[in-house]
């Protein structure tokens, strides 16, 4: 299941959603690169986020009731696949966005922890710390 | 030698042929030139035929004593604005009002103070949302009508520029926060923030001199370059004396305004003194 990055609502024209926004780079141009075969889940979560998608972001939702969000990413190298688990450590406060569209939570990232087992990018940066209701909004960026 | 000599009868020559015809006597000081026409009798008597007096300013006088000087300080505005606490009584929980003071200088220069309050509550199933604060605003406009001394009105059209700084407090209470992924549904509240926030506003005003020292004036405004002094993870969505908050915010405001002029006493003796 792919969860919409907006919700609107009757009269709102503004995202509703914040939602943490890792993008792909190349490492050696520093620009948005295309990875295929991405597979991204919330754990504790039955829903999938992306199955074996070819994307240059990812945006995945963080807990509103807890400081830490987990996911399970993997990514197709080859005929392997390498899983990585992202630990997100995060604060959560509410934004009121306006009569229309309500309040929204946002987020500030303390810090993120990567396990890996194949590692196939190079290194991971957490670029804007602060998660907030702006479409396409890359808070993390992982070069390859 | 001989030059000298030469001159001396060159002066002497033009003085001494008006002196043979002169029938006329011309008495000159610094402002006024007299000139009477005469002419003698057969005893010798002077008559005087005609006078004919010219003022004049001084040939050193520079050109400025020609004009009339207007006094510096032309008054006091004080300023009540009608349109923002009428449109905001229909409004959604929402209540702003300012008074502002202006100091006419030479009815050209005008700096002005801005003082004003926002109170706002929404209260929704879903949240509540409190915010109050106040503004200050500084700067100056300039006039472009009316500004000879001898006006009959004091009217004004004039372009400005001011500061705006606000202090603003919000809170949220019993906000219900769902996330369809995570399948979360919690309710949150958050304690009272408060953000400081200054921004530029450009400016048209026209004011209408009604009655004596009534006037009635409209200020267009445009708010921007809006700005926080510090950094907010969560920011104020209405902040007072700007208006709605967002990235690259551009506000459009409208004040009706009436005013009354604290009058300068040098305004109107000045006003006495020359007739106006």
């Amino acid at each position: 299941m792919t969860v919409a990055l907006t919700s609107c609502r009757e009269g709102c024209y503004q995202p509703t959603r914040s939602m943490l926004g890792v993008g792909f780079l190349d490492s050696l141009n520093r620009k948005p690169v295309t990875v295929s075969g991405v597979t991204g889940k919330g754990l504790g979560s039955d829903s999938v986020l992306y199955n074996n998608a070819s994307v240059s972001a990812i945006y995945l939702p963080l807990h509103t009731t807890k400081d830490s969000t987990n996911y399970a990413i993997s990514f197709k190298n080859g005929e392997s696949v390498i899983n990585d688990t992202i630990s997100v450590f995060h604060k959560q406060e509410t934004q009121f966005v306006s009569p229309a569209c309500g309040c929204v939570p946002i987020f500030k990232v303390d810090s993120f922890k990567v396990k890996n087992t194949g590692r196939l990018y190079k290194t991971i940066e957490l670029y804007s710390p602060e998660v907030i209701n702006v479409e396409q909004n890359i808070n993390v960026k992982i070069y390859f | 030698m001989s030059r000298y000599i030469f001159n001396i009868l060159l002066l002497i020559l033009p003085v001494a042929m008006f002196a043979a015809q002169a029938d006329s006597i011309v008495v000159v000081n610094d402002t006024t030139t007299l000139m009477a026409d005469t002419h003698k009798d057969t005893i010798g008597t002077v008559h005087i035929d005609s006078v004919l007096v010219i003022d004049r300013a001084p040939a050193d006088a520079p050109r400025d004593t020609f004009k009339l000087k207007m006094p510096v300080y032309q008054g006091t505005f004080i300023s009540l604005d009608i349109f923002n606490p009428i449109a905001t009584a229909w409004s959604d929980g929402r209540f702003e009002f300012v008074v502002s003071a202006d100091v006419s200088l030479w009815h050209r220069l005008v700096p002005v103070i801005e003082y004003g309050m926002m109170f706002q509550n929404h209260n929704y199933d879903t949240y509540r949302y409190s915010t109050n604060g106040l503004f200050v605003r500084a700067g100056a406009m300039y006039n472009f009508l009316n500004t000879k001394p001898d006006r009959k009105y004091d009217h004004m059209f004039g372009v400005g520029v001011r500061y705006g700084y606000s202090n603003v407090s919000y809170t949220l209470s019993d906000v219900a926060i769902g996330d369809s992924y995570w399948k979360e549904d919690s309710k949150v509240s958050t304690p009272k923030q408060t953000a400081n926030m200054g921004w530029v506003e450009f400016m048209a005003t026209v004011r209408v001199q009604v009655y004596k020292d009534f006037f009635m004036g409209i200020n267009a405004k445009v708010k921007t370059f809006a700005h926080f002094y510090e950094s907010h993870l969560t920011t104020p969505t209405y902040v007072p004396g700007f208006g709605q908050c967002s990235d690259g915010a551009v506000n459009f405001g409208f004040e009706y305004l009436l005013t009354y002029r604290i009058p300068s006493k040098k305004v109107r003796q000045f006003r006495e003194q020359n007739g106006f």
